[in-house]
């Protein structure tokens, strides 16, 4: 499933236009990467978490060429589904 | 960072806010976005959502694990889990305070430095390394520190520098100079007397040098090639002719050995040489190699020439007498002198020869190349070289009769005389040369081959003749048969030429170098 499959899906689930469903699908997103950028975990109620996490600089070694790189520290988005959706899954 | 946690509840704030639509509309909006891919991700679907990422159902297999508390084993059952990959864009966003950081390679342990502050484990073999490379140089600096002491206190040449380098400051500083003005005298002096002495030594040499010098260079060429003017020369200058005989003696042993060779290769070609001029040099060297034999006879002359050489060798001698007592009395006082005497001797004997050995060649190629002389000589060997190529000029016809009595004459003289080496193996190339461009009659066969069944023309010509490259003979005498050599239909039967040895002798680059030619030539035309 994709964005515009997602789109549809929804404007005819909530009986409203596709344009519509766009402007907010869109303003969505961009709510949440600009909350994420900032930081902030967001949490969707039964659905889970998007939350940063750092992960710390290490030392990786090339297992063949025994050539060592220091790889830095970054940001990244984390997504941790909420028991409800886990036990929905596993319900199957 | 902070850990802030805002719920949807402000999600549809923020979206009501910065949208026309109603908070309700805005959470009914959401659930619904939500709904679906939850929907979506049960059903085991991937649902991607542009600029935000991809989430993914994804199914853990159940693993063995072990309690931490208690040590025991249980099994955690297998279970679905939404797994979501951001989108490019919102990695990069998100990213953005570390995306200036790039990967390091490290080499070393230098390279460490560049790690954040934050790590000050990776840090403390670094503080390690400084801290001994600082107990290094201290060390460094107290063990330079007494030589560095002495040089200043010192304003003496580098006779005592020597010296103090060579008994490494064991020495105290005082009988160093005690011991100086002495050897300074001594040292002048020597120095004066080594430089007279091979001043002297150096001007014998040198003449011997040079002679040596053109002989070695006569006898190399003569070999090379068939160019004769260094005869010409010596037989005008008779002196270093005989010098010459000399060297030639010297290396008679291995001379002989390339005579033997050369003979025997003598004895199938009739030897023939295409242009009348030289012809006519030939008939000119001989006489020189006539020449030669009755100087060789005249042993006197030789023996006087070895008197000559070894009052020279006797001239050396003394002088290295001369000097050896000098050379003793430095000993006495230290040994290292010897060693610098004899150091500083060998580089101005190798300076001065290397000069005139230098200028000896310069004049040498001046000579070679420009005089009148040597310049139709070069003409002849350019025609010479033409021939060998087969592009020689046709009108050049080979004069066998001559030739023979020539050959004959040349092997006489071959036992003696080294100069003849160079005329016998031109003569032979030529005729080789000959052979090939002759063109080639099969009428006599050595055997028949059936075609097929890995019997190919180059296996034939590998057991008829030791090469592959020969099949293009085979080819040659079966053209009525073959008519692509590439593809010879099964069960033709060939007949194997008898070819001339000389085309097919695996000692002669040439013959396989015009194989070669022949199979690029009917490789192109079929």
């Amino acid at each position: 499933m994709n964005h515009k499959e997602l789109i549809s899906a929804i404007s005819s689930k909530l009986s409203i236009s596709k344009n519509e469903v766009e402007q907010m699908l869109d303003t969505t997103i961009s709510i949440c990467t600009d909350q994420l950028k900032e930081g902030i975990t967001i949490g969707f109620q039964s659905f889970g978490n998007f939350e940063v996490r750092k992960k710390e600089e290490r030392l990786s070694v090339h297992p063949a060429t025994q050539i060592r790189t220091l790889i830095p520290p970054k940001l990244v988005v984390n997504f941790k589904q909420s028991n409800v959706l886990k036990d929905k899954l596993n319900e199957i | 960072m902070s850990k802030e946690k805002i719920s949807s509840q402000e999600i549809i704030d923020l979206l009501s806010a910065q949208t026309d639509f109603t908070k309700r509309q805005s959470e009914d909006f959401l659930k619904a976005m939500f709904g679906i891919i939850e929907e979506r991700l049960i059903a085991g679907e991937t649902v991607k959502i542009k600029n935000l990422g991809t989430f993914k159902s994804q199914w853990n297999e159940s693993r063995k694990s072990v309690n931490v508390q208690t040590g025991e084993e249980f099994v955690i059952p297998g279970f679905r889990k939404i797994s979501f990959t951001p989108d490019s864009e919102l990695k990069n966003l998100v990213n953005e305070p570390y995306a200036h950081l790039e990967a390091v390679v490290l080499d070393s342990n230098h390279e460490v430095t560049e790690v954040d502050d934050e790590d000050t484990e990776e840090l403390e073999p670094l503080n390690i390394l400084t801290e001994q490379a600082l107990e290094i140089k201290g060390l460094l600096s107290e063990i330079q520190g007494i030589p560095l002491t002495k040089d200043e206190s010192k304003i003496e040449a580098e006779a005592t520098v020597e010296i103090e380098e060579n008994n490494t400051a064991e020495i105290p500083l005082e009988s160093i100079i005690q011991i100086d003005p002495s050897t300074e005298n001594l040292f002048d002096k020597i120095q004066e007397k080594m430089h007279q002495k091979s001043e002297e030594l150096s001007s014998l040499e040198v003449v011997e040098i040079t002679k040596d010098e053109s002989e070695i260079e006569n006898s190399i060429i003569e070999i090379d090639d068939n160019i004769e003017p260094e005869l010409i020369v010596a037989a005008n200058n008779e002196e270093s002719k005989i010098e010459a005989e000399e060297e030639i003696k010297i290396n008679e042993e291995i001379k002989i050995q390339e005579n033997d060779q050369t003979e025997t290769k003598s004895n199938y070609t009739a030897p023939e040489i295409s242009t009348s001029s030289n012809v006519y040099e030939e008939e000119k060297i001989e006489n020189h190699y006539t020449e030669n034999i009755i100087e060789n006879n005249d042993k006197d002359e030789i023996t006087s020439i070895a008197s000559d050489v070894n009052r020279v060798s006797e001239a050396n001698n003394l002088i290295d007498n001369s000097l050896d007592p000098v050379d003793y009395k430095i000993k006495r006082k230290s040994k290292w002198w010897l060693i610098l005497i004899i150091i500083l001797l060998a580089i101005i004997l190798g300076l001065i020869a290397t000069y005139f050995l230098s200028s000896a060649t310069r004049c040498w190629v001046k000579y070679e190349l420009f005089s009148d002389e040597n310049k139709e000589k070069t003409a002849n060997v350019k025609n010479n070289i033409l021939n060998i190529f087969g592009l020689g000029d046709p009108e050049i016809a080979p004069k066998p009769a001559k030739i023979e009595q020539d050959s004959v004459a040349i092997q006489a003289v071959a036992e003696d005389s080294i100069k003849v080496d160079s005329i016998p193996v031109t003569q032979s190339k030529d005729t080789i040369v000959d052979v090939f461009n002759r063109p080639r009659v099969y009428d006599e066969f050595i055997g028949t081959e059936k075609f097929g069944q890995g019997n190919t023309l180059t296996n034939i010509s590998k057991k008829y003749y030791g090469h592959k490259d020969f099949w293009v003979y085979i080819y040659e005498a079966n053209k009525d048969k073959i008519k692509n050599p590439d593809n010879i239909s099964v069960g033709t039967s060939i007949r194997i030429p008898k070819i001339d040895p000389r085309l097919i002798d695996l000692g002669n680059p040439i013959c396989l170098k015009k194989a070669k030619e022949l199979h690029d030539l009917y490789i192109e035309k079929k």
